[in-house]
């Protein structure tokens, strides 16, 4: 079920009403609510993967019971072990399999060596990575020490499978997300009136700017060969608008649903694109996702601890494991290569905690200085995108080097008989909103804020895509 | 609660209203300004007699230049074919011409692949949705019936087919007001493009709306002429639509007519170039 469909305009009025005022005595009963009707959610999408979910929570309950009660260090490991096994196994296989064939096929080819395999028919399940991720996390903790292991299971159970964000995130932890099913919750006004407002700014980001950027970058990109300088920047810059609004208004979707049914979820997004470098992009992009990187896999590592060198190592196999997360594709590696080659000249110079807060704070406008440091970054992030949208890491270099040897900058009439600079006037209009507001969740605060709703439900009406809606980028992942 | 209820209610309130206000105002622009296509025009003006009338799809459109013809034939023409177009589309169009009072002396069809499709398309569709109920459009054989959501939801049919009857489409009709353009309705592509081409297949030979076009014509005393328009040259099996011959009397093939890829804006459209030589082929074949 996709949150900008008209299924979900009539299951989550439905999911509220019953889960706050039929089940308002019962907190077994509105977890295992929670619990059916997020299996309704990911099964309207394809009922056959319920049983792939159902199996990863049955194995991390029964795994993560084991270990509580274990006194012993090594079975605790092994229990661990093989937790992560079946785990990644799963996402392994579903995700990756074809990827590893394809790719061994082509290292053999290449040698002059033919290899006759196969690869499989293989559906990739909707948010396998995500609440693979979610399983995992739960299990470290628990082994670490840091949560006791749930003894209710449909209290596990409802927090692996909880529809707001079982598809794409964010990717909550157990710590965090577990213990607000053991309290029965009781209706807090403005936490569901701050829920709505999200929703309704996470709906303006994905069906306004995403889906609108959608239809000229796929113009774009597809036919990149035959375009120009600047239709060739402008395909970069709308698909920077295009993920971000597409993967934040999820968040922003799932994060408001939650709060409606009593839920916090973590933030995800604070605003990337005001960055004024790297590694303050990456604090403030998809942030569940490196936080759970930073915490389960870089600190294990070792850290910014160690040599240079190991910290050298760590940053690389941190940012080309999250590329690899993203997709079965070298693109994705490339792409978190390159965030890597950005990122390290600051940690060697050890600049990458220089911008902790805010840009501009408490003023209007930022500096000259911020308002560079801000657009190179964004300029960085842009070049990286274009790997992540290209075919084959061969195209996007492709596609970057015609923008240098072409050098026309005429504007061009698109195959979808539109001229290519026509968002930039609704992506200038969407800047400015994040800008006032960025102190803030969405920008619905304020004197001025039924008038700031109004004009977002206005734009939502014109320049929303209804008739060729697209799914969530970050479904595919 | 009772906070809460009041700010959905209030946002629920806003969404209708803002729809209930675009509806009105995108009703009020799409049927009370000049016609900006073929569509808007058979249904916003009277329709005068036209010695020959074009219909089909862009490849009608892109290759009938009428302006040649008539200045050839010193005979009126119209180019009523539209991009994109099927065959029930073009017979929507002309039963909306008729019912303007067109009346016409030759009718010209141009047969292909897209035989199969039976049905009108998404474009068509969109195009005639805000105007249904204002010119109260009937046509026999065809559905034309607004969905319950479509009639009763405020900006439910603007929003259904937003890509091509949305806001753009608002002001082009407000402030590109291409009257002029659509008079005699060819469209010309002015490049050379790729002529990657492809193998025609799955070629079938009736079409329920060409029989009902036909059947018009033959109402209308008019003569009705059938024909395929060119190909590049790399099309291959362009031979099959020579079996057209033995259900479509008088029936041109010119499939595989030009070999110049300097005709072709792609494979399956030719260019200014190419529907400038194409059109007085047509003129010479057909003794107009």
């Amino acid at each position: 079920m996709l949150f900008n469909s008209l299924t979900f305009l009539v299951f989550l009025p439905v999911v509220f009403c019953i889960y706050w005022f039929v089940l308002h005595k019962n907190l077994l009963a509105r977890n295992a609510f929670i619990l059916i009707a997020s299996y309704v959610f990911y099964g309207w999408w394809d009922w056959r993967f319920l049983g792939l979910i159902a199996f990863s929570t049955l194995v991390d309950y029964a795994i993560a019971r084991s270990i509580d009660s274990s006194e012993s260090q090594n079975r605790r490991k092994l229990l661990l072990l093989v937790s992560l096994v079946i785990n990644l196994g799963l996402l392994g296989f579903f995700k990756y399999y074809n990827f590893f064939v394809d790719s061994w096929v082509e290292a053999f080819s290449s040698l002059g060596i033919t290899m006759h395999t196969s690869t499989l028919n293989i559906i990739l399940p909707v948010g396998i990575s995500f609440y693979t991720f979610q399983t995992l996390s739960y299990t470290i903790d628990v082994y670490r020490g840091n949560l006791k292991a749930s003894s209710n299971f449909i209290d596990f159970a409802a927090y692996v499978a909880f529809f707001p964000q079982l598809v794409a995130g964010p990717i909550e932890r157990a710590i965090n997300l577990l213990p607000q099913f053991a309290s029965l919750k009781k209706f807090d006004e403005q936490q569901a009136i701050s829920g709505i407002n999200l929703i309704l700014w996470g709906l303006f980001q994905k069906v306004v700017i995403a889906d609108s950027c959608a239809t000229y970058v796929n113009s774009i990109f597809d036919n990149y060969e035959s375009m120009n300088s600047l239709s060739l920047i402008l395909g970069a810059f709308y698909f920077a608008f295009q993920i971000y609004g597409d993967f934040a208004g999820y968040s922003n979707i799932a994060i408001g649903t939650a709060r409606l049914l009593g839920f916090d979820l973590m933030r995800n997004f604070n605003y990337p694109y005001f960055s004024r470098d790297m590694a303050e992009f990456w604090r403030r992009w998809h942030i569940s996702l490196s936080t759970w990187f930073r915490d389960y896999l870089y600190i294990p590592l070792g850290g910014s601890r160690g040599t240079k060198w190991m910290q050298l190592r760590n940053v690389l196999i941190i940012f080309m494991v999250s590329g690899f997360w993203h997709g079965a594709n070298w693109t994705f590696v490339f792409w978190g290569l390159l965030h890597a080659l950005f990122f390290i000249p600051m940690l060697l110079s050890a600049k990458n905690r220089n911008h902790l807060d805010q840009v501009a704070q408490n003023r209007l406008l930022p500096s000259i200085k911020e308002l560079f440091q801000m657009i190179f970054t964004f300029g960085l992030a842009t070049i990286a995108w274009v790997f992540f949208r290209a075919a084959t890491i061969k195209e996007a270099f492709s596609y970057l080097k015609s923008i240098f040897t072409d050098v026309n900058f005429s504007v061009q009439y698109l195959n979808i008989e539109r001229y290519s600079i026509e968002m930039l006037l609704i992506i200038f209009i969407f800047v400015l909103y994040e800008w006032f507001h960025r102190e803030f969740e969405h920008p619905f605060h304020g004197r001025f804020k039924w008038i700031k709703i109004a004009s977002v439900i206005l734009m939502l009406l014109t320049l929303g895509v209804y008739s060729d809606h697209q799914d969530f980028i970050y479904f595919q992942f | 609660m009772g906070g809460f209820l009041k700010h959905v209610l209030f946002i629920i309130t806003l969404i209708l209203i803002g729809a209930l206000v675009l509806h009105c105002t995108y009703d009020f622009i799409f049927t009370h300004t000049s016609a900006r296509d073929k569509l808007q025009l058979a249904l916003k003006q009277k329709q005068p007699y036209v010695d020959y009338v074009f219909l089909g799809s862009s490849r009608v459109e892109n290759y009938i230049d009428c302006e040649t013809i008539e200045a050839i034939t010193g005979k009126s023409c119209r180019n009523y074919a539209l991009s994109g177009g099927s065959y029930q589309d073009a017979y929507v169009l002309l039963k909306l011409l008729k019912k303007q009072g067109l009346t016409y002396g030759h009718l010209f069809i141009q047969l292909d692949t897209g035989m199969k499709n039976e049905q009108m398309t998404t474009a068509f569709k969109a195009s005639l949705i805000p105007l249904i109920d204002y010119y109260e459009i009937k046509i026999e054989n065809v559905d034309l019936s607004l969905s319950w959501s479509e009639r009763y939801v405020p900006f439910y049919k603007y929003a259904e087919y937003d890509y091509l009857y949305g806001i753009r489409a608002c002001f082009a009709q407000l402030y590109k007001n291409q009257e002029d353009n659509v008079k005699l309705g060819y469209h010309s592509k002015n490049y050379v493009g790729n002529t990657n081409a492809s193998t025609i297949s799955d070629l079938v030979f009736s079409n329920k709306f060409i029989e009902l076009t036909q059947e018009e014509a033959k109402k209308d005393n008019a003569k009705i002429h059938f024909y395929t328009s060119p190909y590049c040259v790399d099309m291959k099996n362009t031979e099959l639509f020579n079996q057209f011959k033995l259900y479509y009397p008088g029936y041109i093939n010119y499939a595989n007519f030009y070999s110049e890829p300097a005709y072709f804006a792609n494979c399956t459209h030719m260019n200014h170039q190419g529907a400038q030589i194409f059109t007085r082929q047509i003129v010479k074949d057909f003794n107009l």
